[in-house]
């Protein structure tokens, strides 16, 4: 059942946050939208594969140094840098 | 004219590079502001580009795409020019590397014309999540072009480009070449490179192409597809020539017909216009085949469980930290990234992350992601064992034409809409799709070709067969 609680644990997990109207209206969506996921409680799995045991990882390539792209590249699109360093508000 | 006599007129120095750019650079500065196909145009770049490809067409050193002009849609890296993904997020984002089909195109001095509008992150069906605004259909301009390939599917439908690239992750390629007439070809899963394309859900994303034409679609997909060491997912099964088994004879050729695909949830005028090609098609001497997809009633739970799930790991990225929006606001760490995403996406893209986090918490797990990891196993047999009486399989590409844009759609019913195209994400196998006629409106009706794994050369070929048998209307709304 989509409570406020819920809610609040789920914007939490996904970084974002509401209004407490948008917070109204995001619980009547996710109620309706999870009531469609729901579809998926009647499939009876029991004789069942899950679709991901079929991916096999057999190509993987070396792990090798290049130099593709250098710092100054890498950062580019950073809107806070100085010195090549990437500036956040303290964490600690 | 198809790519192959675009390049014999080119070659034989008929038209030029620049002649062929220009052209459609001025119908993009026509025709754009109606249709908003376009986010990005890189006019300057063309032209340069065109003098470039001009040069070597003189020295007798054309590729296939030298001087060819093209769209690519907003959520493939092109290095130096904005790629947004229609996002509030991403709208100042320049990559400084070219996404692996952008660097197959540019070693062919192809022209990129611009970057094509789409739904935010690839996250919707009808272009109206995008930060940019809607895009409008070419055959009916109070109509979406579809989406989330919408901008590459009416740059193509409007003569704004030859050939576009978008990227397909639950239909987002056929759907929008079904509503904007023209064709959609997604390969395969793992035939085309992911690399450089920003990532919705990993699993089911894929590069295809909007064209003018099967054949043409054939040509594009030659250049874009084939191994990469960046991208551990592609197959070196690709073929080496999709246009290869073009004009082959049809007669025999096995034809299934999934009857969960032709219920009343699909509009009368659908498919009633997809049988008219399927009894077209038997008439021609094919074998039409009843089969099913028993699991299909939850493929659409299934698919919105998985890519939400993938996309709100791919999307915890954007932080506001390395690159993308930045809030003003935000006296701590978490704050500042709490607040960067909040402003950054719209509110589809929130809405798939929290169901993404739902699906993969720990309370939800099992009986969420799990259980819909399971449903894809077993539509993947479905079709699977389809394929063993059958060489290709048909369906409407959509339940309805294009909606009008003033019709308000409640999230729920939109995510039903994808009930045609996201069980071929599921299974991972390729479809094309193509205008079989004209429905409620006089709009376009798609009906897709599905085929076996990295078998695109026999929905290609059926597709030319169908296209030579019939008489496209084009779309002129946009013109008058």
């Amino acid at each position: 059942m989509f409570n406020s609680d819920l809610i609040k644990y789920l914007t939490a997990l996904s970084k974002i946050s509401f209004t407490e109207n948008e917070e109204e209206n995001i619980t009547k969506q996710m109620h309706d939208i999870i009531a469609l996921m729901d579809k998926v409680k009647a499939f009876n799995d029991d004789v069942c594969v899950s679709s991901h045991e079929s991916i096999k990882y057999e190509n993987l390539r070396e792990d090798t140094i290049n130099n593709d792209y250098n710092t100054k590249e890498a950062i580019s699109n950073a809107k806070c840098i100085e010195d090549n360093y990437v500036v956040v508000p303290k964490i600690i | 004219m198809n790519l192959f006599e675009v390049r014999k007129e080119l070659d034989s120095l008929r038209i030029s590079a620049e002649e062929l750019t220009k052209y459609y650079l001025d119908r993009i500065e026509k025709y754009n502001k109606k249709i908003n196909a376009y986010i990005t145009v890189c006019d300057k770049t063309a032209l340069s580009d065109a003098k470039k490809a001009q040069k070597l067409i003189n020295e007798g050193k054309s590729g296939m795409f030298t001087g060819i002009p093209f769209s690519v849609k907003d959520n493939i890296c092109t290095k130096g020019i904005k790629t947004t993904c229609a996002s509030k997020m991403l709208e100042d984002f320049i990559p400084f590397y070219d996404a692996t089909v952008v660097e197959k195109l540019k070693k062919d001095t192809a022209i990129i014309l611009g970057k094509t509008n789409m739904d935010e992150f690839a996250m919707g069906s009808s272009t109206e999540t995008s930060y940019y605004g809607t895009v409008k259909n070419p055959y009916d301009l109070t109509r979406v072009s579809g989406g989330s390939s919408g901008g590459a599917a009416a740059s193509v439908s409007a003569k704004m480009c030859l050939g576009a690239l978008g990227s397909d992750t639950g239909g987002s390629i056929p759907q929008p070449a079904s509503y904007c007439g023209v064709v959609g070809l997604k390969p395969t899963y793992g035939t085309v490179s992911r690399w450089g394309l920003i990532a919705f859900a990993s699993s089911f994303d894929q590069i295809g192409i909007c064209a003018n034409s099967a054949i043409d679609s054939a040509y594009i997909l030659n250049g874009i597809c084939g191994v990469d060491d960046k991208d551990e997912t592609t197959s070196n099964k690709a073929d080496k020539d999709y246009s290869s088994k073009i004009g082959m004879d049809i007669k025999g050729l096995k034809i299934g017909i999934p009857k969960e695909f032709f219920t009343d949830r699909i509009d009368k005028s659908v498919r009633e216009n997809v049988m008219g090609a399927i009894k077209f098609f038997e008439s021609s001497g094919c074998e039409i085949i009843e089969c099913s997809v028993p699991s299909l009633e939850y493929a659409i739970s299934a698919y919105y469980l998985i890519s939400s799930a993938e996309a709100s790991s791919n999307l915890s990225r954007y932080d506001g930290i390395r690159f993308g929006h930045r809030s003003d606001m935000g006296d701590d760490f978490n704050s500042l990234i709490i607040n960067s995403r909040t402003e950054g996406f719209g509110n589809e893209v929130k809405r798939r992350i929290m169901l993404g986090n739902y699906a993969l918490s720990s309370k939800y797990y099992d009986e969420y992601y799990n259980k819909a990891l399971k449903i894809c196993g077993q539509i993947k047999k479905e079709y699977a064992k389809i394929f063993e009486l059958c060489d290709i399989i048909i369906t409407p590409t959509a339940p309805s034409v294009a909606k009008k844009t003033d019709q308000k759609t409640d999230i729920v019913s939109s995510y039903l809409g994808d009930i045609c195209t996201v069980p071929v994400n599921i299974a991972g196998l390729g479809a094309i799709s193509v205008t079989c006629g004209y429905g409620e409106g006089n709009m376009p009706v798609g009906m897709t070709l599905v085929c076996k794994p990295y078998d695109e050369s026999t929905i290609i070929a059926v597709c030319d067969f169908f296209e030579n048998n019939f008489t496209k209307k084009e779309a002129t709304a946009y013109e008058i």
